[in-house]
Order: structure tokens, then sequence, then C-alpha cells
């Protein structure tokens, strides 16, 4: 199944796509509907990937899940949690090993 | 903003969980560090002025330019940047050593800077979608 829809750009990000297109030999018949499926799947992909879930953990246990530090604290305090007896997670973890920058070389 | 060739951002740190920030008043540079993986790296005075330290800790590890590798208490936290009007959350870290406040990609990923060093400026404005 395909959708259809119509949306207006601008005269501009129009004359960049086709150009694109041409550039890259593949102007035909739908290739502007592919890149246009192409780009918004891509930013989805990055929308999502910013999407991130705190998660606090006590004895092994999701005891509270929010998507701000925040509202994890409310949540917490109405459960009658103490924030220090739980280990904070989220969703999708920092990188475990991380480098620095040149500015912190001297450390 | 730019000071001494170095580019700053004014923020606020807070501790959501314990309700504790820093500093108490006004705000604090952090300079920007395009090379460095994490979200904010602060000296230890700042990390117990937060009471950072009194929630669990996570360890990790930074890797330094010379390939020095520390170990580093880490504790989720927010900042508040203010030239953007935006509140970024985050991974904060400290290890031994370390005298300055630090703001790596995990926050100037939720920014759009323009840095004009021709007239010693820096725009700050938060993430539009689409790019």
């Amino acid at each position: 199944m395909m959708g259809t829809i119509t949306v207006v750009i601008s005269d501009e990000l129009e004359r960049e796509i086709r150009r694109l297109i041409s550039r890259e030999g593949k102007a035909k018949k739908g290739a502007l509907s592919r890149l246009v499926e192409s780009a918004l799947w891509a930013y989805i992909r990055s929308r999502k990937a910013q999407e991130r879930v705190f998660r606090a953990i006590k004895d092994g246990k999701v005891v509270a899940e929010a998507r701000s530090l925040y509202d994890l604290a409310d949540r917490l305090r109405e459960a009658g949690i103490d924030p220090r007896s739980v280990r904070i997670v989220s969703s999708p973890p920092p990188k475990p090993r991380r480098r620095l920058g040149l500015r912190c070389g001297r450390v | 903003m730019i000071a001494d060739s170095t580019l700053f951002l004014r923020v606020v740190l807070e501790n959501p969980l314990l309700g504790e920030r820093y500093p108490r008043e006004g705000d604090v540079l952090a300079v920007l560090d395009t090379g460095y993986e994490g979200f904010l790296a602060v000296p230890r005075e700042v990390f117990d002025s937060l009471k950072l330290g009194e929630l669990i800790t996570e360890r990790g590890e930074l890797v330094l330019p010379n390939k020095q590798v520390v170990t580093t208490h880490a504790a989720y936290a927010a900042a508040r940047i203010i030239d953007a009007g935006v509140l970024v959350e985050g991974l904060v870290e400290t290890f031994e050593g370390l005298d300055e406040i630090v703001a790596g990609q995990d926050i100037l990923s939720s920014l759009r800077l323009v840095i004009d060093y021709c007239r010693g400026y820096v725009d700050v404005a938060p993430c539009r979608y689409p790019l």
C-alpha cells in the first residue's frame, strides 16, 4: 500500500532536490517519492534516537520510569522512595567509555 | 560567548532528584569541548555541591588525548542552557584533577550553534526540526 500526500515546499528546496536527483542519475519516475520517503525515515530515526527514558531501579526492579529526571523525581516522591536508594539508568545508555577532547589533555 | 578565544556556554546545573542547583544564584560558564563525547564533566566540588555523590553513581571511563584512561563517577542531572532557553538532561561526571566545567557532544546535540569568530560572538539556540 502506498499513500499519497501533498506538501508545499520552497522553490529553493525543490530546486536542490531535483538537482540532487539529476546529479545522481536517478531522474526516473518515482525518484522524488523515493527520496522523500528515505528522508522522512531518516528524520523519524533521528527523532526516535532522541527519545530517552529514565528508569529508577531498586533491588533489581524498575520502580519508576519517566522521560525526564524531573518527572522521575515526582514519581519517586509520590511512591515515597528516596532517590538515594535507587540506581538510575537511561535508555539509550551513554557510551561506557568516552573520549575527552584536547581541552582536558593536561589532566 | 567567546572569551580569550575559547567558547563557553552559560549554564545552570540542577539535580532534580534532590532539588539542588549550581551555582546557588546566577549562572556559570562551561567550556565547549567538541572532542568530549559525554554530556558534562565537572570538578569534584561542583559534583558535591549538587549532591550528586549522594545518589548511586555510575563508574565510567574517559580516554584522554594521550590515551590515558581515567575513571569517573557519574550521575544523571540537568543543565539549563541560558542563552538557548533550553533544559537538557544527561550524565554528569567528575574525575580527579578536573578544574573546569566542560560541556561535550551530548549537550551540543541539542543545540544549534553559530560561531562567528570574526565578530566574536556565538548564537545559541535549541534544535528545531527539520534542521
